[in-house]
């Protein structure tokens, strides 16, 4: 099953708000000439919010492309102080900024890229205690977490909420990728009940990998947000980076699923409800 | 008295680079290869944004970046190394001082023009790999016979709308980007079709990856194997290409 972009943000009634300025017409004009996206499309990226946790390897290549195309409100969570270590990887982070927290060069630099954008930076991760009261404000949310009870704290607030969720993994040279639209695809506890028990946290990472899975999980937010392309979801796209392979797998839900078993069609929803 | 073997990489280097010396292919041997390596990079544009910023968050030692051409505010959306106030600074510049702030220990080396086959010639041997970022077919096919000729591994990279492509070549070892395809009488400029900023940005890191591999000695490149994806769905296939024999640029 592959949910069709268009059908999601156009049956939600997205308000594209008033027209681009000069100043976006100029700064989006490359994309503004894409078939399908547009002016309309642009209008949209901008009236919509997005949520990503957290903003390092993963989620920082997702912050860059979604700053750069014009998203008009990003909700960025990253907890923790920048490591040395960190640098191989997030390119949001800079060497001057070490000891210091993260999120805020996080901010620092999506600002100097675009500072048409409004940036929430929040210096925790996701967990139960504050999934659904930061979820019930956006329209979409990317889960770049490398832990499994952030990645479910994410999906159980999604699923109860009603908003689409873009799952972008990585482990080693090995990416995962798919969009969970709740009540419609498998939710992650349908793929994981459970944190598989080989996981550890202190995975090998090289920056380009973790990029390319975040530039992917960037490119499905749009497809959501804008109605452009075909959504990445009722598969699972793994990809290893070292031998090229890339496969599709179909996903399918599971009917005893403790968070998601209950629901059925698609939920409402939530893309442009932040559109006054 | 008793002799030390001295360390491969300072203390710093294996704090920075430890989460991926602990890939078992690279480990301190590896770091050591990309910390002497050098790349580069022709085009400073929406491919060579993460191409850049990744091999510099990777260690790579010394990347040159070509490109003759200033910020404007209309690459923001797909040239992520470039930012708002870098409006009418050279690329090359606005590109060092990123590369700079995430790795100080980086060599970057500025070459501010335009690629043409006698620029390339004078600046080229200095380099273990060469990456094709560039935004025309002209200069993909002009890239591609510089490189043929002088022996030097290429990583070519290339997007048109929601598609994009990369082969990476080993100079008389593998089939190059003419033995994909013939070069064309006449270059004509195709209608503007985006892209969106993640499809360069993909294309971009994969291209980064195949230099790793090349500098390192891992994984299977992409030789002989055009990698095509269509983001639009997220497609993607691969395509043997054997090596022309008559090859105009290769062979």
């Amino acid at each position: 099953m592959t949910a069709r972009a268009a059908t999601i943000s156009r049956s939600s009634g997205v308000r594209a708000g008033k027209e681009l300025s000069d100043a976006e017409r100029i700064r989006y004009e490359w994309q503004l000439s894409i078939p399908g996206f547009g002016e309309a499309g642009q209008r949209r990226l901008r009236e919509s919010t997005v949520l990503i946790s957290r903003c390092g390897g993963v989620g920082g290549a997702v912050a860059y492309e979604l700053a750069a195309a014009g998203v008009g409100k990003l909700v960025l969570c990253h907890a923790g102080d920048l490591k040395i270590s960190d640098l191989n990887r997030q390119l949001l982070m800079t060497t001057d900024h070490v000891g210091k927290p993260r999120i805020d060069s996080v901010v620092w630099r999506l600002r100097e890229l675009n500072p048409d954008i409004r940036y929430v930076g929040i210096g925790k991760n996701i967990s139960t205690n504050n999934a659904a009261s930061l979820i019930s404000a956006v329209d979409l949310v990317v889960d770049c977490a490398p832990l499994f009870e952030e990645r479910f704290a994410m999906n159980d607030a999604c699923v109860k909420l009603g908003v689409p969720l873009v799952e972008c993994a990585m482990y080693a040279t090995e990416v995962q990728l798919t969009v969970i639209i709740p009540g419609k695809t498998p939710c992650l506890r349908c793929l994981y009940p459970e944190t598989p028990p080989a996981w550890k946290r202190q995975f090998p990472v090289f920056g380009a990998v973790s990029g390319t899975v975040g530039c992917m999980g960037a490119f499905e937010a749009i497809k959501l947000l804008s109605g452009v392309g075909v959504v990445t979801s009722g598969v699972m796209l793994l990809a290893d980076m070292m031998s090229m392979k890339f496969k599709k797998i179909s996903i399918s839900r599971n009917p005893h699923c403790p968070v998601c078993g209950g629901l059925h069609g698609a939920q409402k929803s939530t893309i442009g409800k932040s559109t006054p | 008295m008793t002799q030390t073997t001295p360390a491969l990489l300072s203390d710093l280097q294996s704090q920075r680079f430890a989460r991926q010396i602990s890939l078992p292919a690279i480990g301190e041997a590896g770091q050591r290869k990309l910390l002497d390596g050098s790349v580069l990079v022709v085009g400073a544009g929406g491919l060579g944004s993460p191409v850049c910023l990744y091999l510099a968050a990777a260690g790579v030692g010394r990347i040159g970046i070509v490109d003759g051409d200033s910020v404007d505010l209309s690459n923001l959306q797909r040239q992520i190394m470039h930012y708002t106030f870098d409006i009418g600074r050279l690329k090359t510049e606005s590109a060092q001082s990123k590369l700079s702030a995430i790795f100080p220990e980086i060599v970057v080396q500025v070459h501010n023009f335009f690629a043409d086959d006698n620029n390339l010639v004078a600046i080229l041997s200095g380099y273990d790999v060469v990456v094709d970022a560039t935004d025309s077919l002209q200069a993909k096919f002009m890239l591609n016979r510089v490189c043929a000729r002088h022996g030097k591994p290429l990583v070519h990279g290339g997007i048109d709308g929601f598609g994009g492509e990369v082969l990476t070549i080993s100079p008389k070892a593998s089939s190059c980007y003419e033995c994909a395809y013939r070069k064309p009488d006449t270059f004509v400029v195709p209608k503007r079709r985006g892209p969106l900023g993640p499809v360069p940005g993909i294309i971009g890191s994969i291209q980064a990856i195949e230099c790793l591999k090349l500098l390192v000695g891992i994984g299977a490149p992409l030789y002989n194997t055009l990698f095509i994806i269509d983001t639009l769905g997220m497609h993607s296939r691969k395509f043997t290409v054997p090596r022309r024999p008559d090859c105009p640029a290769c062979s």
